[in-house]
């Protein structure tokens, strides 16, 4: 592939397609023939009608909501990411034992707090986290199940080993972008596929709406299923439109509900019409005024108690935030061995609590060679990548850990895996992660892959789209063919 | 002391609306020496309320009205018994969530100051941590005025530490954001004082501190004093938004106006 | 299907129906102002700005009358009717078809710039067709279910109202000179039925005959008789049978009202006419609300000062 790999450098970094002899990795083999038969200028024009078919399809974001209302699409890639079968059994398992353990930590800490009193994790972290509601302690959760919905962020490192770099469990978005790669890429991609038993995605939408079937109260037999959205001022909104509309439901505001003697309905052009089951792509503090910010207009009022009286169900339940704080984030590994008696099948990020004196210390005196995050933003923003950083910037840090240290935490800089992306006819390393999406309901159901989002700027490791992301198609493999395990 | 408390909120609005949607926190709380014998709430309409506790340990009734009107009216009767003793088991010190800050009680230089003013000689005993809160409740009721005109039910503790004035509300939150500062776990507490010898008496705001070995012991940085047999109260939480003794929305274009009476009888004289 | 929804699309077909209508009579009033030997006085731009929906305006010139109509912001006006139809699309996407939505999009960027100076037939040609276009996907691509019907409704009622006002007002300016030949073609011309007439009538343009074409005529697609048949089956669509919702029940009066009147009572009353239709309009905007729409777009407020507490002292 002279025309395509020209120049190409990996830096150390693990390639995920190319090994270190600049060879592609058994499972990419066939695909590398492949994009090299198509050569750069068909694989450009595939590319631009890939572009066309988002467009069309409606799968867009608003980065800040464009005066103009243009929406953007998110930038992809045609080249996929292949996972082997064998990578993505360990995976998964990792994933669902995580799961396990975080639904179980959520009960008990909004319950009988066993975990807290027996200070197997420090109640001063996991108390202390911003998003610790203490006022929904003993509201019933049905089955148990806070999380139903989960987007875990996976990287790996130089030696191509899988670690968790943080939680999603609240409103994690992005899965849309999975279901319409994978619808675009056998468009315009068919012959790539070829000798590839790749896993398809897209029992996503039908599981997603089983397990929300599942989840409404008992005794109704058709059940009213909706997706509650903030409204088109939210950057996920075409998520919300999209999956709403691939899984036939409604797509409401706040407005559109009501709640009447703890029952929910739906305001209809017939009156009102119960629901039973709300999808909610709502903060918690915004969902019912009642319940949290007065102010809010996208909310319910009343919401809340309706649930509490076990006449809606909810997903994701409230509260979770305790559990994806980034300060908790560092106790998952005691948590998983607490609940399930097991070590850790994926391992985090080694990660420093600011709170703590040892660890504060410790970062203070290391903060060029760290990445310090703040505990309560997502997105990419608040954060010092310590080798990138002026002398200034660190110091801003190093007051602000002084003064907050709670809101604080450090971990050394994940040299994230790379990939070539196709960029004006040439291969360009960039960096990426993973998010594979789990549904915890009548069983634990896992995206096959997930969401590969890539850091489109040179060098950058923030793959966030709100800061210049993109994403690719990720394969697993149904199975292996025993030359394609990577070592 | 044994006391009776009618409290009414009467909301009027300059014509119908569609909906209401609240909760109140006015049946008092059991424990740390109080104890709710009688209560009684009614609501006009008709309404009829449902009830929970929540994560605080608050007693919160709740209803919604969906049919126009005009106006709506809510009368709570409680006969409480206070100054009986403290509860002896302070259950667990998970405690932790009450260290942090969120407006109104904000961590800012003045709430630091106020702080570094009264150090605590000994964190683990709870008799130093009490004689430094108490020293603090009454720097609070020396060097801020009552004042009712200057602030409102919104105001964070940098407007009331810029106007060195509030009413009780703002000083119970001026006392938790500095006792938070200090380490020391402090919560909100809403409910009601009588006044001996008034007629009447209004509602009242203090807050508690968490001292080791004792629990949750109270400070009015109003009056100054530890809070005790006159205050009787209905619930707790992080700041004013989570006990608030009422809290709704109202769904209309007309304008709303509301009057709170609250009336006391001291029934301990009578037996 | 939910109440918001039914409220934007219904204000969707209202607003694309205005957009043409006034893109339409401003090119047929710039074209009459023209049509004379000298240059018509300001009341001739007054009068078509009332016709227009401006009520009180002092615009007596042709360039003036132009660009309040293309792009004024404090009344009806093609930029702020597209922006309106733009918004309500935006609110029911997923409702929508993504063409329709696109369509509406893509004119209203084309609107909001300066492209209709110098040359305005142009602009307002494609504004016309754009909208034609509009009306196309939606009946070829948009499912027969609610959706489909509130914007019809929305659009038929408009139409049947900007008609009928302009054929009452119209008989009541005019009287019985040679010169009104013109006008009443340019009244034809406005409601896109000049050719449809003039195969249907040999003798000339007469007012009665206009009436009875563009008000009573059951066939001719742009009556208000029609248009009001159109809106009242959508109603019936959206009622189901056994339903006899207030708004179907007022649509059927106003259907009535084009079937039993009289062209020689319309042309000798026509302020009271109008004024009776406008009536029945007006209740069925009222009735709409309560039926069909989101009973309150008020915002919810938070209730009082609350405990503001403070010891009797």
């Amino acid at each position: 592939m002279n025309s395509l790999d020209a120049g190409y450098e990996t830096n150390g970094f693990y390639d995920e397609m190319l090994a270190a002899s600049g060879r592609p990795r058994p499972g990419y083999r066939r695909l590398y023939e492949q994009l090299n038969r198509l050569g750069p200028r068909e694989l450009a024009r595939r590319h631009d009608l890939a572009m066309q078919m988002f467009r069309n399809h409606g799968i867009t974001f608003a980065v800040y909501p464009d005066a103009e209302g243009t929406e953007k699409v998110f930038p992809f890639d045609i080249i996929p990411r292949v996972i082997s079968a064998h990578e993505w059994h360990r995976l998964e398992a990792g994933l669902k034992q995580r799961l396990a353990a975080l639904n179980l930590f959520l009960d008990d800490v909004y319950g009988r707090k066993l975990i807290l009193r027996q200070r197997a994790v420090p109640p001063e972290i996991v108390l202390t986290s911003p998003q610790y509601l203490r006022e929904i302690e003993g509201l019933p959760v049905p089955h148990g199940i806070h999380c139903h919905i989960a987007g875990i962020d996976l990287v790996r490192d130089r030696k191509g080993e899988f670690f968790v770099l943080e939680d999603n469990l609240r409103t994690p978005s992005g899965v849309s972008y999975v279901l319409a790669n994978r619808h675009v890429m056998k468009r315009v991609l068919p012959d790539l596929f070829a000798g590839y038993p790749v896993r398809p995605v897209e029992g996503y939408v039908h599981e997603l709406l089983r397990h929300l079937r599942w989840l409404a109260p008992e005794g109704v037999d058709d059940p009213t299923v909706v997706l509650l959205t903030p409204g088109i001022n939210n950057s996920a909104y075409y998520e919300h439109l999209y999956l709403a509309k691939q899984m036939g439901i409604e797509l409401v505001e706040g407005t559109d509900l009501v709640v009447d003697q703890d029952h929910v309905f739906m305001r209809t052009t017939r009156g009102l019409k119960p629901v039973h089951v709300i999808y909610r792509r709502l903060d918690d503090h915004w969902l019912d005024p009642i319940f949290g910010r007065q102010e809010s207009l996208v909310g319910v009022a009343g919401l809340v108690n309706a649930y509490r009286a076990g006449n809606i169900a909810i997903a994701n339940a409230l509260g979770n935030g305790v559990a994806d704080d980034k300060a908790v984030y560092a106790l998952v590994p005691k948590i998983i061995r607490y609940y399930l008696g097991e070590d850790p099948i994926l391992p985090n990020v080694e990660t420093y609590l600011c709170a703590f004196d040892a660890d504060r210390r410790y970062v203070l005196e290391h903060l060029e060679e760290l990445v310090v995050k703040t505990v309560d933003e997502s997105g990419g923003y608040g954060m010092l990548i310590g080798p990138e950083s002026t002398k200034e910037e660190r110091e801003d840090f190093a007051r602000r850990i002084a003064a907050r240290p709670r809101s604080f935490i450090a971990q050394p800089v994940v040299a994230l895996s790379v990939q070539p992306i196709l960029d004006g006819g040439r291969l360009r390393r960039t960096h990426q992660d993973l998010r594979p999406f789990v549904l915890t309901g009548p069983e634990v159901y896992v995206t096959s892959g997930g969401l590969t989002r890539i850091a489109l700027k040179d060098g950058s490791l923030v793959v966030n789209s709100s800061q210049g992301g993109g994403s690719r198609d990720t394969w697993v493999m149904a199975e292996d063919e025993t030359e394609d395990v990577d070592a | 002391m044994k006391l009776e408390i009618v409290h009414t909120t009467r909301y009027r609005y300059s014509g119908p609306i569609a909906e209401t949607v609240m909760e109140v926190r006015l049946r008092p709380m059991d424990g740390n020496g109080q104890r709710c014998l009688e209560f009684d709430l009614e609501l006009s309409l008709g309404i009829e309320a449902r009830s929970y506790r929540d994560g605080y340990g608050n007693n919160v009734h709740y209803f919604n009205l969906i049919r126009p009107h005009t106006s709506l009216t809510v009368t709570s009767r409680s006969v409480v018994e206070t100054g009986g003793k403290p509860d002896a088991d302070l259950g667990e010190d998970l405690v932790h969530d009450f260290l942090r800050f969120r407006s109104p009680v904000k961590e800012v230089p003045g709430i630091r100051q106020l702080a570094l003013r009264h150090p605590i000689a000994d964190p683990s005993s709870g008799s130093s941590v009490e004689l430094a809160l108490d020293e603090l409740t009454v720097a609070i009721s020396q060097e801020f005025a009552y004042d009712r005109a200057v602030t409102n039910v919104y105001s964070s503790v940098d407007e009331v530490l810029a106007l060195r004035a509030g009413v009780c509300q703002d000083f119970a939150h001026l006392f938790i954001a500095v006792a938070r500062t200090m380490a020391v776990a402090a919560r909100y507490v809403s409910g009601y004082i009588h006044a001996p010898g008034a007629a009447t008496t209004a509602s009242h705001a203090w807050a508690e501190a968490w001292v080791p070995g004792r629990g949750w012991v109270g400070y009015d940085a109003t009056h100054p004093i530890r809070a005790a047999e006159h205050h009787v109260r209905l619930a707790v939480g992080r700041d004013y938004t989570d006990a608030a003794p009422t809290r709704g929305i109202y769904i209309g274009s007309a304008t709303g106006g509301m009057e709170v009476s609250v009336r006391t009888r001291d029934l301990s004289a009578s037996h | 299907m939910l109440s918001r929804a039914a409220t934007s699309l219904t204000l969707l077909g209202r607003h694309l129906e205005r957009a043409d209508h006034l893109a339409r009579i401003l090119g047929v009033h710039v074209a009459l102002s023209l049509d004379r030997t000298d240059e018509p006085g300001p009341e001739f731009w007054t009068r078509f700005m009332e016709l227009a929906g401006w009520r009180g305006s002092d615009t007596g010139r042709r360039d003036q009358a132009v660009e309040v109509i293309v792009t004024g912001s404090l009344g009806p006006s093609v930029r702020s009717s597209v922006a309106a139809a733009r918004l309500a699309a935006q609110a029911v996407r997923p409702s929508l078809p993504s063409e329709l939505y696109e369509q509406v999009n893509a004119l209203h960027w084309r609107v909001q710039e300066p492209t209709w100076q110098p040359d305005l037939y142009p602009f307002l040609t494609d504004v016309q067709l754009s909208i034609r276009l509009f009306d196309g996907l939606l009946m070829d691509t948009m499912q027969l279910d609610e959706p489909r019907d509130f914007v019809r409704l929305g659009k038929f009622i408009e139409r049947t109202a900007n008609v009928t006002t302009i054929v009452t007002r119209k008989s009541a300016e005019l009287a019985d000179t040679p010169e009104d030949a013109l006008e009443w073609s340019a009244v034809l011309k406005s409601c896109f039925a000049f050719e449809s007439y003039q195969s249907r009538y040999s003798g000339g343009v007469t007012a009665e005959r206009v009436i009875e074409c563009l008000l009573l005529d059951p066939t001719l697609p742009r009556s208000a008789r029609f248009s009001a048949q159109v809106a009242l089956d959508s109603v019936s669509r959206i009622d189901g049978p056994g339903r006899h919702s207030k708004p179907r029940r007022l649509l059927s009066r106003l259907h009535s009202m084009f079937v039993k009147a009289g062209t020689q009572l319309v042309a000798e009353h026509p302020r009271e006419f109008e004024s009776a239709c406008r009536d029945v309009l007006r209740q069925l905007e009222l009735a709409m609300r309560a039926t069909y729409f989101h009973p309150s777009k008020v915002p919810a407020n938070v209730i009082g000062d609350e405990g503001r507490a403070m010891p009797q002292q």
